[in-house]
């Protein structure tokens, strides 16, 4: 079959042999366009470093998150106390480091809720098409009708408010909108060459959705998920605030900013709802910043 | 007789992230009244950012004409103010572009959009440029042009659409047509209806044509005269006989041998190793030295110059231009 | 209805095959007329040949390769390999027999996947086939990109850092992993620069020397086609008009939009300005296409004849297929 003497004829490649180890995989291209990219950048630093302040709280104060001290309540900022104390007299800095704590779990967990519905009903839709789509599509509708704040309210209040319910039901409500990229994305990756060629292959489905299909919406299911962290967090403070979220003693930046409910409060103890605020402020706008980068960073698909 | 085109030692260069892309660099080249010019090479070759330099669409950033003379009709184009060209473009020199689609308005009827060009440039009345714009689409052979005026682009077939293009860019008789290749988006029978258009109009109009092409049967049909351009360079000028007959420059030659022809039979077809070089990496010396059958030691240290070897024809290439020296 | 008869070294046997596309219109999405991209075409391809096929945007000629290889459902008619009905398959047949038939598609950028290296792409088939896994696949991997032109050290590298003329090269190798007998080549070269048209023609024609393979080479360029095929069919709108060997063809041809396609190719010969055949207006829609013989819009020889009664495909001289009320 194979003839030895025809084997090295015209090879073709210019520079053979050379930077053999330089390989430049679509991801690595990402990430160096993302570096580039100044304020993603800040976005990403800024998000790492709440990250660690969430994660090793214990380590960073002296105090405990729910250590009372009834001598010392709402006091101002001072040397002990860098951030103050709030009405019970814990240390609000610890708080606000243990919040974070919650703030950034929520996020994720309830990200990761709607990634794992939104990319599986999308992903099916998008490939198997037809009825199949039609029905997860409209369901996509369903979902999204639904008034998202009366919903939760309804379903905290009937089972309680927990950080679970609230992972719970932000992931469950949030899908239909990562189903829609995913089905989107598949769709249209579906009409290329290189699906026809698997097909011509003799690739199975499994393998095609998992290698061929995914991992090119990938880039859209970042972008999306960046985002949707943030509005996850937004939308666990907006609960936790309305005292729908999680229940005290267990601070989270949404019902630290319930301090805030007081006049007096808002007026003589800044210390008490800026830096929640503040903080919910940060993370949400180094999200954006992150996922804007990224959406620039994938946008100009591997041309070349 | 007098040029009416004139390009000096156009540099038109890229600035991107990854460096400079020298996509045209020294070009000269000059075109008569009513004569076609062909210009041909590969993709990335530098022939249609030759032609937006003529027309000062660069895009800028990040494109930048960085030297060089255009000369048209005895003005300097490139010292025109934005508004004095703007006022040559569509009267003076007009220009199809490949993909007529993209190049017409999807929300006015062809109409208004030839006519907004003759009242631009002609200071007709809107009574006038109508009947003006249907005179032009009747020129172009599309059939009913009294009724079709006030239809849209999308109900054209792209044949109908370049025939559109080419009466939109006639209307204002311009001096100088560039046509950016215009019949590659076509199938084989429409571009002959096209081709025969242009050449037709170009007997009556007695326009200039400069034509931009990968298609060497194209250019064989229509030019007089051919330039060849390589990784941003002329190699070879001449005009289409002698061109076609004794090719001087390997990459011509390459060129002329690697396409099947209808004529003669070959087992194999010749070929040109390689491919294209990187625009950031152009290879020292002759840009072609890379792939050319007959390189020498010269060719990979110095670029050869473009010289005449008689006639009208020149050609930049080391096997016929005599070393000075030889450095 | 055809007189193509099917002999023994005919590896492909197509009978009246038949592709429509529904048009689908309204909320209800319901079916309002039919795409008839192949309307009722037969012919065989031998053994180790090379068939092309020809014709213009819209003529079909992309729809028979894919319903040939049933990367797309039929219609009507019925697709032979060696013997056997792709349509009668079932689906543990039909992918045992995607290692015997392959196709190479047009667009280099689109055809591979850009997440997926030069190794995955071309091995991909091997292990999913069980023929080869791990360290043998790679082997198998390497000989066969270094036999398409390519270094063995690309198998790391993601198809955005080759050419167009290379990923080409990958796309075939992608194809021929396999060994297959039957390849349909579906316009590879268009989307290439001259330079490198040649340079991948080349290698078709020395990959088909050396592991024996049988083309379908799909392609709107006559000269192209001319080069590179034994036979040539000529599609206009979904019907097959003329089949003929390359060179009657071309010395001979019968079918007046064979005629005007030969004499609308411009020459690089400026001496040979020829008097071209123009065919008037343009090429009708298949979605709504004219009766009788379909070319009978732009013919110049039209007759009452060929407005009403579709021209039969039949034996002309031997070998030489023509659907032509004129030829008789």
């Amino acid at each position: 079959m194979i003839k030895e003497d025809k084997k090295k004829k015209q090879q073709v490649d210019p520079n053979a042999g050379a930077k053999k180890e330089d390989v430049m995989g679509p991801w690595k291209i990402i990430w160096k366009r993302l570096l580039k990219n100044k304020l993603a950048m800040v976005g990403l630093a800024t998000i790492i470093v709440v990250a660690l302040l969430a994660i090793f709280a214990p380590y960073l104060t002296p105090h405990s998150p729910s250590a009372v001290n009834m001598a010392k309540t709402n006091a101002a900022p001072d040397n002990v106390n860098l951030l103050g104390t709030d009405d019970l007299g814990r240390d609000y800095l610890t708080r606000l480091f243990y919040g974070g704590r919650i703030s950034l779990t929520v996020g994720l967990v309830s990200t990761s809720i709607r990634l794992l519905i939104g990319v599986t009903l999308g992903g099916i839709a998008g490939f198997y098409g037809k009825r199949v789509d039609n029905f997860i599509m409209r369901l996509a509708d369903i979902f999204s009708c639904f008034p998202f704040l009366p919903i939760a309210i309804t379903v905290v209040a009937l089972l309680g408010p927990s950080i679970y319910n609230v992972m719970l039901v932000i992931g469950l409500l949030g899908w239909p909108g990562i189903a829609r990229i995913v089905r989107g994305e598949i769709l249209s990756l579906r009409e290329r060459e290189f699906m026809e060629a698997a097909t011509a292959l003799g690739i199975s489905d499994f393998r095609k959705i998992m290698k061929h299909l995914l991992p090119n919406t990938m880039a859209s299911i970042i972008v999306s998920a960046t985002i949707g962290i943030a509005a996850a967090i937004l939308t666990e403070s907006a609960l936790s605030y309305l005292g729908l979220g999680v229940a005290p003693p267990t601070p989270t930046w949404g019902n630290m900013l319930r301090s805030a409910e007081n006049q007096f409060t808002l007026r003589f103890r800044w210390w008490l709802w800026i830096p929640p605020g503040l903080a919910i402020f940060i993370v949400v706008i180094s999200l954006n910043l992150l996922g804007d980068g990224l959406r620039d960073a994938l946008d100009p698909r591997l041309k070349q | 007789m007098k040029n009416l085109l004139e390009v000096k030692n156009l540099r038109t260069h890229f600035y991107t992230e990854d460096g400079i892309i020298p996509a045209v660099d020294g070009v000269d080249f000059s075109l008569k009244p009513g004569q076609t010019l062909g210009i041909v090479g590969e993709s990335g070759c530098g022939k249609s950012i030759t032609s937006m330099s003529v027309m000062r669409l660069i895009p800028n950033p990040p494109g930048k004409i960085v030297d060089g003379q255009i000369t048209f009709d005895d003005r300097n184009l490139l010292t025109l103010s934005e508004a004095e060209m703007r006022k040559i473009r569509g009267n003076d020199i007009a220009m199809i572009f490949q993909e007529p689609m993209t190049s017409l308005n999807p929300v006015f009827t062809i109409g208004s959009q030839i006519m907004e060009a003759i009242m631009l440039h002609q200071k007709l009345d809107k009574k006038a440029a109508r009947e003006k714009c249907i005179e032009m689409l009747n020129l172009v052979g599309i059939p009913r042009a009294a009724e079709i005026v006030d239809d849209y682009p999308h109900q054209f077939s792209g044949g109908m659409r370049q025939r559109v293009m080419i009466a939109m860019a006639l209307s204002c008789n311009p001096k100088l047509l560039i046509a950016d290749e215009p019949t590659t988006a076509l199938d084989v029978t429409i571009q002959a209806q096209i081709l025969e258009l242009m050449k037709e109009l170009k007997e009556k109009l007695n326009t200039a044509i400069m034509l931009i092409t990968h298609d060497l049967g194209v250019v064989a049909e229509m030019a007089d005269y051919i330039i060849v351009m390589y990784a941003g360079r002329v190699v070879e000028e001449a005009n289409v006989y002698d061109l076609f007959e004794a090719p001087k420059h390997p990459y011509t030659v390459g060129l002329l041998n690697s396409k099947p022809n209808l004529q003669r039979t070959a087992d194999r077809l010749e070929v040109i190793p390689g491919s294209v070089p990187n625009p950031l990496a152009i290879p020292p010396g002759c840009a072609f030295n890379p792939r050319c059958p007959h390189v020498m030691d010269i060719c990979r240290e110095e670029m050869p110059p473009l010289e005449s070897i008689g006639g009208e024809r020149k050609v930049r290439c080391w096997l016929h231009t005599k070393k000075e020296g030889a450095k | 209805m055809s007189e193509i008869i099917a002999e023994k070294n005919d590896l492909i046997v197509v009978e009246n095959l038949k592709k429509y596309f529904p048009i689908k219109s309204g909320i209800l999405k319901r079916t309002v007329n039919y795409v008839r991209a192949v309307e009722n075409i037969s012919f065989t391809i031998k053994e180790g040949e090379t068939l092309g096929i020809v014709g213009e945007s819209g003529c079909g000629k992309s729809t028979t390769g894919r319903t040939l290889l049933r990367l797309l459902e039929k219609t009507e008619g019925d697709v032979f390999y060696k013997g056997r009905s792709v349509y009668g398959m079932s689906k543990e047949e039909l992918r045992n027999l995607r290692t015997e038939m392959q196709i190479v598609f047009q667009d280099p950028y689109s055809s591979l996947n850009p997440r997926m290296t030069v190794g995955e792409i071309v091995g991909e088939a091997l292990s999913e086939h069980g023929i080869a896994r791990g360290e043998k696949n790679v082997e198998m991997v390497k000989d066969i990109i270094e036999r398409c032109g390519l270094a063995p050290y690309h198998i790391r590298r993601y198809p955005h850092e080759f050419s167009g003329g290379q990923r080409q090269r990958i796309g075939i190798a992608r194809a021929l992993a396999l060994n297959p007998k039957f390849v349909v080549c579906d316009e590879p070269v268009s989307a290439l620069d001259v330079s490198i048209q040649s340079q991948v023609l080349n290698l078709l024609m020395d990959l088909q020397d050396e592991m024996g393979l049988t083309y379908l080479f799909i392609s709107h360029d006559l000269s192209v086609v001319k080069h590179i095929s034994d036979r040539i069919g000529v599609m206009y709108l979904g019907s097959m008009v003329e089949l003929a060997p390359k060179e009657e063809l071309y010395k001979n041809p019968l079918h007046p939009y064979t005629q005007a396609l030969l004499s609308a190719i411009p020459l690089p010969d400026p001496r040979n300005r020829r008097k071209r055949i123009i065919l008037k207006g343009d090429i009708p829609s298949p979605a709504n296409p004219p009766s009788g013989c379909r070319f009978h819009t732009r013919c110049p020889h039209v007759m009452e004849q060929c407005k009403a009664e579709v021209p039969e495909f039949k034996e002309a001289a031997p070998g030489h297929f023509v659907a032509c009320h004129l030829v008789k």
